[in-house]
């Protein structure tokens, strides 16, 4: 009789766990696809932003829905691959990940400097352009720039 | 080795079941700490008060680079194993076939589930690799099974 009164727990224990998988606003059990859904669901932060640095330098940061995205500086033909993730849940904003080096990303200058090697994350947060993680989650001034979206 | 399996100490039993909670637990672990926060395990756990906690574990994981596989497909391999130790270690000295219907029962909808997806039948995207870790566990159970009790 103990044994399957603790059948019957374990069983309703994976039952919840199954559920604690789910979305809170859908009934989808893989969760990896329902986030992708989640994301789908929040497009308005897709498109063209214009961040100007601290010399001048106007970037051109386009964000696709296939989380991808390229940045341009205005006046160059380089053009800089990169690839974006949803970080609000965790005060971050946008994670916009370029490739890790000197050249792979726009050399912005900010009041604080900049990130010639690009060895930090940039993120994209409430209208401002931060150079790393630990600087967006303290809404850092000297390492941030304005970004206006223009389409 | 032949009659191990029957005739586990206490002790074997304790540390199966043991080792299956150890396995929900690092699986719900990476569901909290690098998964979504709309998923239903992170929504129940503020509820209990403990979202200050977990917020705090999820910044201090948030810069490593975890691999997709630790993070969306790990997590299914550690909950079919850790469901099928523990009723093992419940059964232990059951040796009827009812033992394995009731072991086989998780992971038989869990990978149904994924294989539904894969034709349009069940909400979600199928993985391959979701569906590789649902299946690796019963398989090394029954391999496990057949090794040492026949």
């Amino acid at each position: 009789m103990k044994k399957y009164f603790l059948t019957m727990t374990v069983m309703a224990l994976f039952a919840i766990g199954f559920a604690a998988s789910d979305e809170d606003e859908s009934t989808n059990g893989s969760s990896s696809s329902s986030e992708q859904t989640e994301l789908e669901q929040k497009p308005s932060f897709l498109g063209t932003y214009e961040v100007t640095d601290k010399v001048g330098q106007t970037m051109l940061l386009t964000l696709n829905a296939d989380e991808t995205g390229t940045a341009t500086i205005k006046g160059e033909s380089v053009t800089y691959y990169c690839s974006w993730r949803d970080d609000s849940d965790i005060g971050r904003g946008l994670l916009i990940d370029f490739p890790s080096g000197v050249g792979e990303r726009p050399n912005l200058v900010y009041e604080g400097g900049t990130d010639e090697f690009g060895t930090v994350g940039c993120y994209l947060k409430d209208g401002w352009f931060y150079s790393g993680s630990d600087n967006v989650k303290s809404n850092n001034p000297r390492w941030r720039l304005k970004a206006t979206k223009i389409k | 080795m032949a009659q191990s399996y029957q005739h586990h100490s206490n002790k074997w039993i304790a540390s199966e079941f043991v080792t299956g909670v150890v396995f929900l637990v690092c699986g719900c672990a990476i569901y909290l700490f690098s998964r979504s926060k709309s998923l239903n395990i992170y929504q129940w756990c503020s509820a209990l008060g403990w979202s200050n906690t977990i917020d705090a574990l999820r910044h201090r994981v948030h810069d490593w680079n975890i691999l997709e596989f630790v993070k969306f497909s790990l997590p299914d391999g550690l909950y079919c194993a850790a469901y099928i130790l523990m009723i093992d270690s419940i059964w232990h000295d059951d040796r009827r076939f009812v033992k394995y219907i009731v072991i086989l029962l998780v992971p038989l909808v869990t990978i149904s589930s994924e294989i539904l997806q894969y034709f349009g039948l069940v909400r979600g995207t199928f993985d391959v690799y979701d569906l590789i870790c649902y299946t690796i566990p019963p398989i090394i159970y029954f391999i496990y099974i057949f090794k040492f009790n026949n």
